[in-house]
Parts: C-alpha cells; sequence; structure tokens
C-alpha cells in the first residue's frame, strides 16, 4: 500500500453520472454535500465535477447550479456505454494527474462498480454505501455507513491514503441546493492517452433500459409503505392504490418482502 | 455417538435439512392440516435429498447413513409438518422391514426405489382388534395349490391409500402351545384382491393418510414371503420396536422442539402490563418446563438412537424415548396453549396443531400405557 | 472443455439473528456472541452458478474464503453442496481487512490454488454489503470483471456473454476469459444440500492455510494492509413517529386524509 504525502492531495471531486439523458440526482446531491464540506471547513480548491460520456458538454449547466465550481469533462465514444475498465483508467489517470484529497460518487450500480475499481487501481480506501459525510478536525473524510442490514453505523477514515473515496446512497444527502448563476471553470480532458491502456477485456455491447412501473423511491416526495401487518395481497392492495392516488412510490419493512406480496423490483437492490 | 456432541456431518445434515424444511414445508404445514392433504408429491424430492433413505445401504439406492442422522430428519421434519413426518415414518416401517428381514432379490427389487421416494411403503400390522394385540390378529394366510391365499381387514395403516409396496402380516398357523404363527407378505398395490379401503378423518397428523386396507382372496407365491413362514411377529415386534419409536420419539421431538420456540417467541413478543410476557414468572416456569420436556426427550431419544447404530438392543430405550417424547410433546403443547392465552387456540398459530398432532402421535408405535408395561419388563429383567 | 471455476465465500452472521448483536459501550467493539455464521445467501447463489456451469461443461469447482478456522464448516457445506474442493485462508494476520486487502489476500489464495477460468462472488455480502471485492479482486488479479450479473453464457472458450443488472436497465457485456463475476442475488435459487453430499463431502479436501504457506505481503494484509480504517460506531435509533387514528372507518379516513393534506400530499381522486 502506497502511503502518500496527504497535503499534495487538495479538494473535493464529484463522479458525476448521466443517466436516462439526464444528471443522476444522487451526482446532485452530491456536489452540495461537497460544498457544504468546502464551507464548513473553509477549503480553499473548487469543488468539482467530473463527467465521462459522450456528449457530456450540455450538462454542464445543472452541475454548476448544483455546487460544482468546476467541471472535467471527459469525452470519447469509447465512454458512451458505462464500462467500469475503461471508465476507472480515464479517472485513474486523471486523478493521478491532479491529486484531488476526496473522490466521490452515488453508490448507484455504476459508481458501485466504478469506485472499487478505481479504489484498487490507485491502492486506496473505499467506503461504500455511505448514509452521511463530513470532515474531521484534520480535515480527513469520515463517511458513515451502515452495516447488519442497517442495524449499525460505523465510521470509515482513509486517513494514510489519498485520495478518500466514497459512494453514497441515492436519495439520503439532502436535495441539491441551487447556486444560480455562480461562475463555473468548464475544461475538457482527452482521455486518448489514458483509454490506449484498454485491453479490450470488457467489451460493453448494449443498454437496454427497462420499464418503470410508478414513482422510484428515491425520487419520490411521498412513499407508502407496508410493513407485517400489510403482509397479505389484499392488505398490499391497499398500500399500491394509496400509493397510486397519492402519487407516491410504495416501500415496505421485510414481511410483505419476505411473504411475497411485494415483488422485489430490479431497482431495489441498493435499499433496505 | 459420543452422547452429548454431534458430529459435523450431523450437524451439517441438521443445517441442511432446516434449510429444506423452513423453506418448503413450513409455509404449506397449516393448508396441508387443513385440508387433510398429504403432500406425497414431495416423495421425491424428499428421497433425492436423502431424507427418507437416510438409514438405508448405499448398495440398496440409501444415502448409508445410520438412525441418529434419521432421527434428525425426522425432528426437523416434524418441527413444522409432523404429519410428513409420519407418512415417512411409516414408510421407513416397511423399508425397514425389507432391510432387516428381506432376501438380497426383495431387497434390489424393492430398496432402492422406496429409498429415494420414487415409491411408497405401509406396514399393515393393525386390526380392529387393536395394535398392541397383534399377537390376536385374525387376518389369515392358507396355502393352496403350492400358493398363499390371503384374507383379512387391517385398519389404522398409514399410507394406506398411497402404497405402493404394502407389508402384511396374517396367521399362517398356530405353534404346539396353540399360539398364533404369524408370517410377513410383501405386495404390491395392484395386486388382485388388495383394497384399500375408508380413509379416516384424524384429529392430528392430518397431513399423513390413514385408512383401512383389506385383502380378499389376494394370491401370491412364495417369493412374496419376507424372511421365513413364521417370521411374522418377530418382523413387526422389531420394525415396530426400533424403527416405529424411534421414528415416533423423534417425530414428537419435533413437535416438542415447535413448542418450546413458539413459546419463547410469544413471549419475548407478546406484551403485557407494558413488559413482555416472559417477565411473568408463572411464564418463566411453562418456558423451563417446555425446556425441560424437550431436552430430556431430546436425550432419551438420540441415546437410543446412538445404541441402534452401534448394534445394541434397544428396545427398551426406544420405549423410555417414545413415551417421554409423547408424553412432553401432550403436555408442551398444552402448557403453550395455556402460555398463549386467546391466541393459543387461534389456529393462525401452529401450536393447536401441535396438541392435535402430539395426542394423535402417541397412538403409534404402542400407546404410552403399552410403553409403561414394556419399560417396567426391562427393568425388571 | 473443462472449465476451472472458483467462488469466494463469506462466512457471516445469520441474517435471522440481527436483533442479538449488540455493541459494547466500552470497547465499541460488535458483540456477535450467540449470532451462528452461515454463508451469505448471494455466495451460495454463486456456487450454484458454478456448479452449473461444472454439470454443463465439466471441469472442477474451487471454493475459497477468508476467515477464522471455525468457517472450516460453512466451507465443508459448500463441499456438500457440490464444490470439489475448498481453501480456508486464515491467518490473524488476515483479521481486520477491508475490501482492498481482502482482495489482495483471496488473490494470493487463489493464485496458489492453480489458474481458474472463471471465478465467481456474489455481489454483495451479507453484511458489510459493500459489494467491493468481486471488482477489487479482478483488479488484484488483473482478471476482467462484472459486477450483479444476472445471467451469463458462455460465447466460447475464451468469451462469455453477461447480462448486468443497472438502475431501470440491464447492460449486455462480452467479457474475455479468465474473468471475475459478482453474480447477483436473483441469479437463481440455490440448490438444497443432500444428504449423500454431506457424506460426499467428507471424502474432499478442505485445506486451511495460513500466511506461512500464503507467503503473501504482510504490509498488505489484515489491518495493516488495509487503506480504510474503521471509526466510531453507533446503533442508529430507528423509532418511527407512531400515530394511531381510533374511530369508525369514516371517521379515519376523514382523520387520515386531513392529515395527509397537512403533510401537502395531494390526493387525486380515482376515476371510478
Amino acid at each position: 500500500m502506497a502511503k502518500l504525502e496527504r497535503g499534495s492531495y487538495k479538494g473535493i471531486w464529484v463522479i458525476a453520472e448521466i443517466q436516462n439523458k439526464s444528471i443522476h440526482s444522487v451526482s446532485l446531491e452530491l456536489l452540495s454535500k461537497a460544498r457544504e464540506l468546502k464551507q464548513q471547513n473553509c477549503l480553499h480548491e473548487p469543488v468539482t465535477a467530473v463527467l465521462l460520456g459522450e456528449n457530456p458538454d450540455a450538462y454542464t449547466g445543472i452541475l454548476s447550479e448544483a455546487g460544482a465550481e468546476a467541471v472535467i469533462i471527459a469525452q470519447h465514444p469509447a465512454l458512451e456505454i458505462f464500462q467500469n475498465e475503461t471508465y476507472a483508467l480515464v479517472l485513474q489517470g486523471l486523478i493521478e494527474e491532479r491529486r484531488p484529497a476526496v473522490v466521490l460518487m452515488g453508490a448507484t450500480a455504476m459508481g458501485s462498480d466504478l469506485a472499487p475499481t478505481l479504489g484498487a487501481k490507485l491502492q486506496t480506501g473505499v467506503a461504500a454505501h455511505c448514509v452521511d459525510l463530513r470532515l474531521n478536525e484534520k480535515e480527513d473524510l469520515v463517511a458513515v455507513v451502515p452495516a447488519f442490514g442497517g442495524k449499525v453505523l460505523g465510521d470509515i477514515l482513509c486517513p494514510e491514503c489519498r485520495p478518500q473515496m466514497a459512494t453514497v446512497r441515492p436519495g439520503i444527502l439532502a436535495k441539491p441546493v441551487c447556486y444560480r448563476k455562480a461562475a463555473c471553470k468548464v475544461e475538457q480532458y482527452n482521455p486518448a492517452e489514458a483509454l490506449k491502456k484498454d485491453s479490450g477485456r470488457v467489451k460493453a455491447v448494449s443498454f437496454i433500459p427497462e420499464e418503470m412501473k410508478g414513482v422510484s423511491l428515491e425520487e419520490a416526495e411521498v412513499v407508502i409503505a407496508g410493513g407485517f401487518g400489510a403482509a397479505s395481497h389484499e392488505m398490499w392492495e391497499l398500500v399500491e392504490q394509496l400509493a397510486e392516488v397519492t402519487g407516491g412510490a410504495v416501500g415496505c419493512t421485510r414481511p410483505p418482502l419476505d411473504a411475497g406480496v411485494r415483488q422485489r423490483r430490479t431497482d431495489d437492490w441498493d435499499k433496505w | 455417538m459420543s452422547m452429548f456432541v454431534f458430529t459435523e456431518e450431523q450437524q451439517l445434515l441438521r443445517k441442511a435439512v432446516r434449510e429444506f424444511v423452513e423453506a418448503e414445508i413450513a409455509p404449506h404445514a397449516k393448508r396441508w392440516d387443513e385440508e387433510n392433504h398429504c403432500p406425497i408429491e414431495l416423495f421425491p424430492e424428499l428421497g433425492r435429498l436423502g431424507m427418507i433413505g437416510t438409514f438405508v445401504p448405499e448398495c440398496y439406492g440409501g444415502v448409508g447413513m445410520g438412525y441418529i442422522e434419521r432421527v434428525i430428519c425426522l425432528e426437523e421434519l416434524a418441527r413444522h409438518s409432523a404429519g410428513l413426518a409420519i407418512t415417512i415414518m411409516a414408510h421407513q416401517l416397511c423399508m425397514g422391514g425389507i432391510l432387516l428381514f428381506g432376501s438380497e432379490e426383495q431387497k434390489q427389487k424393492y430398496l432402492p426405489d422406496m429409498a429415494t421416494g420414487k415409491k411408497v411403503g405401509a406396514l399393515s400390522l393393525t386390526e380392529a382388534i387393536g395394535g398392541s394385540n397383534f399377537m390376536g390378529q385374525q387376518s389369515t394366510g392358507m396355502q393352496q395349490d403350492g400358493k398363499w391365499l390371503l384374507n383379512g381387514r387391517k385398519c389404522f395403516i398409514t399410507n394406506a391409500h398411497l402404497a405402493d409396496v404394502d407389508l402384511w402380516t396374517v396367521v399362517t398357523g398356530k405353534n404346539a402351545r396353540g399360539r398364533s404363527v404369524l408370517t410377513a407378505f410383501l405386495m404390491d398395490k395392484d395386486t388382485q384382491g388388495r383394497m384399500p379401503g375408508r380413509a379416516e378423518h384424524k384429529l392430528g397428523m392430518r397431513s399423513s393418510n390413514t385408512g383401512d386396507i383389506s385383502c380378499v382372496n389376494v394370491e401370491l407365491d412364495e417369493s412374496h414371503i419376507l424372511e421365513k413362514e413364521g417370521s411374522g411377529a418377530k418382523i413387526a415386534l422389531s420394525t415396530i420396536q426400533e424403527v416405529g419409536r424411534a421414528g415416533m420419539s423423534a417425530i414428537c421431538l419435533g413437535i416438542l422442539r415447535g413448542c418450546l420456540e413458539e413459546s419463547l417467541e410469544f413471549s419475548k413478543e407478546r406484551m403485557i402490563y407494558g413488559k413482555p410476557l416472559h417477565k411473568l414468572i408463572n411464564i418463566q416456569f411453562s418456558l423451563a418446563e417446555n425446556r425441560l420436556d424437550y431436552e430430556s426427550a431430546r436425550l432419551l431419544t438420540y441415546r437410543a438412537a446412538g445404541m441402534k447404530d452401534a448394534g445394541e438392543p434397544c428396545a427398551g430405550e426406544f420405549a423410555l424415548a417414545k413415551y417421554a417424547a409423547t408424553e412432553g410433546a401432550i403436555r408442551a403443547a398444552k402448557r403453550t396453549i395455556d402460555l398463549m392465552g386467546g391466541y393459543g387456540v387461534i389456529n393462525e398459530y401452529p401450536v393447536g396443531r401441535f396438541l392435535r398432532d402430539a395426542l394423535t402421535g402417541s397412538t403409534a408405535g404402542g400407546t404410552s400405557d403399552v410403553l409403561k408395561v414394556v419399560i417396567a419388563a426391562e427393568s425388571l429383567k | 472443455m473443462e472449465l476451472k471455476i472458483a467462488v469466494c465465500i463469506k462466512s457471516v452472521p445469520d441474517p435471522a439473528y440481527y436483533d442479538k448483536i449488540t455493541i459494547d459501550a466500552k470497547t465499541k467493539c460488535l458483540t456477535r456472541k450467540g449470532v451462528p455464521s452461515i454463508i451469505g445467501k448471494g455466495d451460495k447463489v454463486a456456487l450454484e452458478q458454478a456448479l452449473k456451469l461444472k454439470e454443463k461443461y465439466g471441469g472442477k469447482v474451487t471454493v475459497i474464503g477468508m476467515a477464522p478456522p471455525e468457517a472450516r464448516f460453512e466451507m465443508k457445506e459448500t463441499l456438500a453442496m457440490g464444490a470439489d474442493e475448498a481453501l480456508l485462508l486464515s491467518d490473524r494476520l488476515f483479521a481486520g481487512a477491508d475490501t482492498l486487502a481482502t482482495a489482495y489476500t483471496l488473490a494470493q489464495g487463489l493464485k496458489k490454488m492453480g489458474s481458474f477460468d472463471l471465478v465467481l462472488t456474489g455481489t454483495e455480502s451479507a453484511d458489510g454489503a459493500t459489494a467491493q471485492v468481486p471488482a477489487q479482486l479482478g483488479e488484484c488479479l488483473s482478471m476482467a470483471h462484472l459486477w450483479n450479473v444476472k445471467q451469463f453464457s458462455l460465447l466460447s472458450d475464451n468469451e462469455i456473454q453477461a447480462t448486468v443488472g443497472l438502475e431501470h436497465a440491464v447492460a449486455e457485456y462480452i467479457v474475455c476469459l479468465p474473468a471475475v463475476l459478482g453474480i447477483a442475488r436473483d441469479a437463481g435459487k440455490p440448490r438444497y444440500i443432500t444428504a449423500s453430499g454431506i457424506k460426499a463431502a467428507n471424502c474432499k479436501t478442505c485445506k486451511v492455510m495460513g500466511n506461512a504457506e500464503l507467503q503473501a505481503e504482510e504490509n498488505r494484509l489484515g489491518e495493516t494492509g488495509s487503506p480504510t480504517w474503521p471509526g466510531d460506531i453507533t446503533i442508529p435509533s430507528m423509532k418511527r413517529q407512531g400515530r394511531v387514528l381510533e374511530g369508525s372507518p369514516d371517521v379515519i379516513v376523514e382523520a387520515l386524509t386531513a392529515a395527509l393534506r397537512v403533510a401537502g400530499i395531494n390526493i387525486q381522486r380515482k376515476a371510478v
């Protein structure tokens, strides 16, 4: 494990994610959180969003509104569909060059795959699926992670390696703040050099969106939840109906799930 | 078996069986009981998993484990469905008879399909006159033109309507002292003249099938005799004493564990006077007694099974085990119902079924009074 | 073709006993007393996939785990399920490993066992659920890796096609072998263990290996080799703001709709 001079690593980065032709809400939540951390701890480096993909230019506005003071864009056809190897190689190159102290991602399907891949390439620590972030008196990142199905919350630190990385679950941090007309430096980064290292072991073939039923849990303003008392098909039907008329999402504790009345939807993998 | 420690293999078996039972048996047990349905359709799967032919040697299609392992499987099954467990137990009586007394040819013919649950067996011993008085049975077997002609009616036979292989005992003569000579016969389901009769509507063990079987001029040749003419009493006694009682002890052990676990869970969850139920001392007494009934039956049962595995005579030990397990299960089920108050008699909870199953189980393989006679006789020897 | 498949197994506290897990107020350590260990369900799903592949193509399934020596029992369970051999990496030096150190140790163990065409893991463990080990193991072994694989098939001797579950979408990838696949929890129900399987397991070997034999770099193992450090742990309060409405159904409905409106939830009348 390479131990590095901590001082040369500065600033907070958020690896933003494009999903369904828009920026994933968790990226915006993370940017606002990063701005908050920066202000609380009087950091100097601009909060930076990094965006990979094909044609990501259109999104700089929304990133800046959520708190990004700088945006780095890596544009390349090879980055059109997410692929852990190519994305991690590009980010590894960037991070080794620019040395951010903190790198954050959403604990989405992409982030949950990319963060550990990048962490291993950089030989640094990644705190997974965090529910909160803060900086301690040494300006070290303290990431709060749930364990044992949320029964326990533990702090995770990464004091001797840089950057300090974390993924954060969508919809858990506060809704993004709106920084109107803030100055934002946009920079293009050419990933071609980094992509040369790609061995081509992983090839993305296609991306097939699934039809969404109802409102997704992390975006919902209203959640109708059922518990033990709703663990029958008749009762669950009522929960669904109520969700429908309130325009809400449905959620449940374990009993309805175990009873099989609430089918685990594909997007449930990261919720508990 | 060192008396108080299960081997790694036995622990793993219990874990594996429990996982299957909790996922595939427990969710249906209540419905099977209500619908009087014996889930015989599960037999091939149970056979494949080794829960039926546990103690049958590998050369006859079994797993090649012993009686302790058999007891483990039955206990785990009966924890959630005693009815299904007794179905397997009765099937094992028939298999046990063939295994202990069958010719090599009979073993090869019947055991592989039975051990894997492809065929179902029954032991037809009891008659209307009573199971304990099996020497007084009235079914007959007479030799005629080089064939045997069987007539009679058996009742309270588990798997009566499901069995593919039926082990019968009949009177084939009298000895010098005028006592009946019994002979055991194996017959297939479709043997001409063999007819299952009424199916019983039972108090408990309702997910098992029990009923009458009649034989009217059933013709069998010598090859259907188990061991030899006159071995019937020995076959009946040893299967009932060492296979049957072992099985019933294991099943009641499962019911006892059900009572213990249900009472613990309920008394932790149920709030009364602002506190969990188990804070009350009388409830603690009930929990302690449930535990004691379970543990004592458990030690007796596994000790007897261990002796059986070691090849030691263990009829007395199994009588002790069965008495402790069945009587303990009845007491514990009643006690658990009392502990639960009104909830105890609501059929959403399984404890009412436990009581009905326990009461029903005490009649199979020797009633408690018969067992006491056996125990006394063993002690007076 | 014969496949050499490795499956990584984690011995975890049985989730059915999570309510028995407590935190020692003084040492801030988790006490797991009386909580039995089991193989995580997700790991069994991965093992099932390996066994199916072996049944189809022939070959060998090797199970590997890193845990205290008691986990030999769980390893034996995998042999009873159908794996051919097992390796348990067990040493005080391995204790306290985060995902990176875990992935490194497992990778060293796998290298000791020979070469593999496929390495399967559960996507996430039942306890920590970081879902980071599959990717990091891939990096440590310099193999291609995918995460949350819902299904996969062999295209040729050295390529597989895999479907990866994302939020509201799936992506198809073609991956060169050897590869590490984190198998999704819903990829297929694991088989039950049979009594014959348990007997057969007696004739299979479960090797227990410490670092004296493994010879991994000590500064990359366990706590020493972990970039992340655990900090404080807490049990979050899960108390809900419960409110029970009483009265006749009409009264309850009235009160409930009023409460929902006050909360800013707009109830749409459904056309009948």
